[in-house]
């Protein structure tokens, strides 16, 4: 059995700290404007580049409740998820149509087919969705089912990486999620859901 | 390590392994190269910038290790040190245990890898399993990652198929699509079995105290999800001041690794979740590693800990490429693994430094522009130094070839190797050239007998 680590502590800090010391010149904090870090196509154009970001990226765009409904028909997904935290007519949209549930417990998980969250922002650089804890508790409604589809309001927009991770608020897990799940683990060969969806989706509401 | 066993193995190497390591290292040392030329403007600032952000954080790494370790305790994580692999796999073994866990979803991490963290917690009676899809192959088949960033490179599909066929995952069948729906439902059955999630980190910023976790499958975010416990594995040269410097690394980190532009998840985590939350570990232990990272740091070889393990180095490795990663000792293949290996895994110095040609390929594609040939230079020149610089020694020959009676002597007794069967040459080296190659007869000595000849006969 090892020694407690209040004992490693100060073995690992003293050593690193007369690693660095003898360090002459130590390199500077970079200086640098969030332009510097900007990569792709699509931040220059701005928050209305978002739909081509996304598509890029993978994720499906829906223009509308309708489309919402007609991407889980033509996945053949019956029985999901909707956040209660959704607008009223969404959510009585989804539930004539489909076995729908507000809670996703860790036990029933595996039954659940779609899954739709809210996303706290989205970032047009990268294509990306961002989901906090704070706006979307339900992390395994939104990784384990085949669709997740994450509804996000048209103002939550960053155009540049740089902006939403300057912004980012505490909050216990914040995950970008950038397309839909995938591996190449075989052969180098590109397939959609491992573990995650299958089918990433993006509804925007006002 | 005996000297030049990257060689040794390298000879061996199955031609189709090596053919597939070989495509795939090329076909994603091109998408990487195109994806640098179509999404930035100019991959030369990009890079120098990525290598300063991670330059500065090294050399002010006490502050940004105690403020990291300051924001997570007050987020209600808590933090653990641990000197040397040892003691980091007591520390995570001792969390689980204490909480009755049995079983552990892990994601990919090379840190546990390094330190054999799930063969400690299986030995102890915790039951890691590896839920990464390439990760999950290797502990199935009994095998070691060749790869930082696609551990199977050396697996093919009817390989991939008969060991989930063995495993009990269905009959034989080598579709990547059907392979990757069979890990799905198995491993999702394990994600919810697991009461611990253990991870690596690929960077932990210290303003926040955010750990950032990146996968394109999924897995971590599934497994941290579910689990009680969520122990973090990170090296802890794996800090950057601030969460905006994550824009910089994450950009190049994805195209260097794969040529994507972006990885499908990328995670951050600041503590365990709220109370009232229903999704997420209840309680986050981070593992700040050190095992001979803060040697290195103070070695000439610091440099390499700006590594973001994206893997670039060895697919761009002519000699990776041939030998395979397999063929490299410790954790880490390729360039990187010739520098890191006998820091880290305590390989001699010049084993696998002398597996390279100094090409400089690995250099021109670093993003964080580590100047890997230089140092592999410099451990060759340690490994020289220090008396474990491969070859043969010259000793043996020097003292023939110094006294002629000796030396006569001795071309004549080796004609006696002709009666030597190749698998009892004296030394592994040998044995393995000569599994590959057909030697001519000796015939020392027969120059001197006919030169005398016809020197009598004149």
């Amino acid at each position: 059995m090892s020694a407690p680590t209040a004992d490693d502590r100060a073995r690992v800090l003293a050593a690193v700290r007369a690693a660095t010391a003898r360090r002459r010149g130590r390199v500077a904090a970079p200086v640098w404007a969030p332009a510097a870090s900007a990569t792709g196509a699509f931040a220059a154009r701005g928050a209305e580049a978002l739909d081509d970001a996304l598509r890029a990226a993978g994720t499906e765009v829906l223009a509308d409740a309708l489309a919402l409904v007609a991407l889980l028909e033509r996945e053949g997904v019956r029985r999901g998820y909707a956040d209660p935290a959704l607008p009223a007519d969404l959510l009585a949209l989804l539930a004539a149509r489909f076995e729908l549930a507000t809670a996703c417990p860790r036990e029933d998980v595996a039954a659940f087919e779609f899954g739709v969250t809210r996303a706290a922002a989205a970032i047009v650089e990268t294509g990306s969705l961002v989901l906090t804890d704070a706006v979307t508790p339900a992390r395994l409604a939104a990784v384990a089912p085949w669709v997740h589809v994450a509804v996000l309001r048209r103002a939550d927009v960053y155009v540049q990486l740089s902006d939403a991770l300057d912004a980012l608020a505490d909050d216990p897990n914040v995950v970008l999620v950038t397309g839909p799940s995938r591996t190449a683990d075989v052969e180098g060969i590109l397939v959609r859901g491992v573990h995650g969806p299958g089918v990433q989706a993006c509804l925007q509401v006002p | 390590m005996r000297p030049l066993d990257v060689d040794v193995f390298a000879a061996r190497v199955a031609p189709a392994v090596r053919a597939a390591v070989r495509a795939s290292s090329a076909a994603t040392a091109a998408a990487r190269e195109a994806a640098f030329a179509r999404d930035v403007p100019d991959p030369a600032a990009l890079r120098d910038l990525a290598a300063r952000i991670r330059a500065h954080a090294l050399d002010h790494l006490p502050e940004l290790l105690e403020r990291a370790e300051e924001r997570l305790t007050a987020h209600g994580a808590h933090v653990h040190w641990a000197a040397d692999a040892g003691a980091a796999r007591d520390v995570v073994r001792r969390v689980f245990a204490e909480r009755g866990v049995t079983h552990v979803a892990k994601s990919k991490s090379m840190a546990t890898e390094e330190i054999g963290l799930a063969a400690h917690l299986a030995a102890h009676g915790i039951t890691p399993v590896e839920t990464d899809l390439g990760e999950f192959l290797v502990q199935i088949e009994g095998d070691r990652p060749s790869h930082v960033v696609k551990p199977v490179i050396h697996m093919d599909r009817a390989r991939i198929a008969r060991a989930f066929e063995r495993r009990g995952l269905g009959p034989y069948d080598d579709r990547p699509e059907e392979i990757t729906r069979r890990a799905r439902m198995h491993l999702r059955g394990e994600f919810l079995r697991a009461g611990g999630a253990v991870s690596g980190a690929n960077f932990l910023v210290a303003e926040s105290g955010r750990i950032v976790i990146v996968t394109n499958e999924g897995n971590s975010r599934f497994g941290l999800g579910a689990a009680r416990v969520h122990v973090a594995v990170v090296g802890i040269e794996k800090l950057v001041p601030r969460d905006r410097d994550l824009a910089v690394l994450l950009n190049v980190l994805a195209r260097s690794a794969t040529g994507q532009a972006f990885t499908s998840y990328v995670e951050l985590v600041q503590g365990p979740r709220a109370p009232g939350r229903a999704d997420g570990a209840s309680e986050l232990h981070v593992v700040l590693l050190d095992a001979g990272r803060s040697a290195l740091l103070a070695s000439e070889a610091r440099d390499v800990l700006r590594c973001i393990r994206c893997g670039a180095c060895m697919n761009v490795c002519p000699v990776y490429r041939a030998a395979t990663g397999h063929a490299y000792p410790g954790t880490y293949p390729g360039p990187l693994g010739a520098v890191l290996a006998p820091h880290l895994a305590g390989a001699s110095a010049a084993a696998t430094a002398s597996a390279s040609s100094l090409c400089g390929a690995c250099a021109d594609v670093c993003p964080v522009a580590i100047p890997l040939p230089e140092l592999i230079a410099a451990e060759r020149a340690r490994g020289v130094a220090e008396g474990t610089a491969p070859g043969p020694s010259l000793a043996a020959w020097e003292a023939l070839a110094t006294r002629p009676r000796a030396w006569r002597a001795a071309l004549r007794a080796a004609r006696l190797l002709n009666a030597v069967p190749d698998a009892l040459a004296p030394h592994p080296l040998l044995r393995a050239w000569l599994g590959e190659r057909t030697l001519p007869a000796w015939r020392g000595g027969a120059f001197r007998d006919w030169w005398r000849r016809r020197g009598d006969a004149r």
